[in-house]
């Protein structure tokens, strides 16, 4: 083996390398793919290597968090410097808001109708969100820090007298900066106010879920505004729930917490959901979307831990646990059955 | 055939990539110097994983390949005819569990942009430019070329030499600890597994 070895190996991943970065440029030609496949298909050393370098690639795309919304492309914005610490690389948009405040302002005038405008969303507001399957990692410039789970997206209004951020659609988690300033956190359901903590809410349909790991919060259901509801405070360690109609909040113990927060590490964790509740959260990370079609299937209970992206993992394990048959629709959903 | 091959890659991806970094950690204990390279060995059990023509039966994936790394470090000695004293290092003197299950593989540590961002920060400069226009601002090779006057080619080399250099890196960074995250009951099947 010996040098000889180690050259053989770096040349294979040098051009592996190279078709990944072929591969992901948009003008890659079908020349270029069909090249790529006749070389890959040559040897299973190439397709292991390939698989490495790409992997490496995909892993390499959550940069893209650090992208600051509106600013020019700036080559340097990863450069070594002392004064630039490696967690707060993200430029904040306080610059750029200054700059488009009054419009913005006036923007919010012309908005009428709609939960736009319940939420008072002035379009100017720098907005961050993901995709299906998508998470994301934002510090704000106050040094909070926001984590975006799938399908979500938030808004960012800083004020003189407060630190808002407008949680439109999915899923967040906010480790929040102390400062005189409170920090709150607005949906169409609910508000939720604090001077500092770590607070997870995620929308569905018809509620907002707050959950308070650090600190306390106090929730203002959003009639609250009109002085018909009373804010009630939680503390770490409690999880409180706001419809239309009100809200209620109950405490929730820390391996809870965890549970609910298994998708910071790309994870879904089940303990004793149903099999209706597990599939919704896959087909919140997914495309390919799972099918209850068998309603005698749909209450039993799983526990385990799943890669979000996994669908496939999941639906077999379901398959060698239960009495489930899965078959794949024309249009790619996976239905699921009793078998036999 | 082609949806066999797809089932392969997401397996291998799945199950053996992440845990390169224990393969290689494993690979430095049984490198023998002037015969075997803890990098080759690395590789070509990759390779052999990958090839595997059984790999859905195989159910502890991370142990058999560390069987398979240690085989090949073992054929390597006796090609060289050099005594061996003593065998490898048994796999139980390992800190991390050679049988990891699943969630144990797919976990991504909670800071992980925070070390790909030291990652590139540590690549050579011109490197760095391209990489962060291209992964970060997500411009297009042509287009970063514009940016920082330099050919297309020049470009895609970089992110090519990038590319290499982060994946090292991040084939030597250990995954762990995300169940830990989720508690003792989540981390109750960690320790059976560990002390068997």
């Amino acid at each position: 083996m010996g040098q000889q070895a180690g050259s053989r190996r770096e040349q294979v991943r040098a051009e592996a390398a190279a078709w990944v970065v072929r591969l992901s440029a948009p003008d890659c030609s079908e020349a270029d793919r069909a090249a790529f496949e006749a070389w890959r298909d040559a040897s299973f050393e190439n397709e292991a290597a390939y698989e490495r370098e790409a992997a490496a690639w995909e892993r390499l795309d959550r940069l893209q968090a650090l992208r600051p919304g509106n600013a020019a492309p700036d080559p340097d914005l990863l450069a070594p410097a002392p004064e630039q610490p490696a967690e707060a690389p993200t430029p904040t948009p306080r610059a750029w808001w200054a700059q488009h405040r009054r419009m913005a302002a006036s923007l919010v005038g012309l908005v009428a109708l709609g939960s736009a405008a319940t939420l008072g969303i002035a379009s100017g507001d720098p907005a961050y969100a993901t995709g299906i399957g998508e998470t994301r990692v934002l510090v704000l410039e106050d040094g909070t820090r926001v984590e975006l789970n799938t399908d979500s997206k938030i808004r960012v209004r800083f004020r003189d007298d407060r630190r808002e951020v407008v949680l439109e659609r999915g899923e967040a988690l906010f480790h929040v900066s102390k400062a005189a300033k409170p920090f709150v956190v607005r949906t169409e359901k609910a508000s939720f106010r604090t001077a500092g903590s770590e607070l997870a809410v995620r929308l569905n349909d018809k509620a907002a879920t707050v959950t308070v790991s650090k600190g306390s919060v106090l929730a203002l259901p959003a009639e609250a505004e009109e002085g018909v509801a009373a804010p009630s405070r939680l503390a770490a360690g409690l999880s409180g729930t706001f419809h239309e109609t009100g809200g209620k909040a109950q405490p929730v113990s820390a391996e809870e917490i965890a549970r609910r927060l298994a998708w910071r590490q790309g994870g879904i964790a089940l303990d004793g959901q149903p099999l209706a509740e597990a599939v919704a959260e896959f087909n919140r990370y997914n495309t390919r979307q799972i099918i209850v079609a068998d309603p005698s299937i749909a209450r039993y209970r799983l526990g385990g831990y799943f890669e979000t992206r996994d669908v496939a993992g999941f639906v077999k394990a379901l398959q060698t646990t239960f009495p489930i048959a899965a078959r794949t629709a024309a249009d790619g959903s996976i239905r699921l059955e009793r078998a036999g | 055939m082609d949806s066999d091959r797809e089932a392969r890659r997401a397996w291998f991806r799945r199950e053996v990539l992440p845990h390169e970094a224990e393969l290689r950690l494993y690979a430095e204990r049984v490198a023998r110097p002037g015969e075997t390279e803890a990098d080759d060995l690395v590789h070509d059990t990759l390779t052999k994983m990958f090839a595997l023509p059984n790999w859905e039966e195989v159910d502890a994936p991370v142990a058999f390949a560390k069987r398979m790394l240690r085989n090949l470090a073992l054929d390597a000695a006796r090609r060289s005819k050099v005594v061996v004293f003593g065998a490898a290092p048994p796999e139980d003197h390992l800190l991390i569990p050679d049988d990891a299950p699943d969630a144990e593989a797919t976990v991504i540590a909670r800071d992980e942009l925070r070390r790909l961002v030291e990652i590139i920060k540590e690549l050579p400069p011109q490197c760095r430019r391209v990489f962060t226009l291209r992964n970060v601002y997500g411009l297009s090779p042509p287009q970063v070329a514009e940016q920082l006057a330099l050919s297309v080619s020049t470009v895609e080399k970089h992110l090519q030499n990038g590319l290499r250099i982060c994946a090292d890196r991040l084939g030597r960074e250990l995954r762990l600890g995300g169940r830990r995250t989720l508690g003792d009951r989540w981390g109750s099947r960690r320790d059976r597994d560990g002390s068997r």
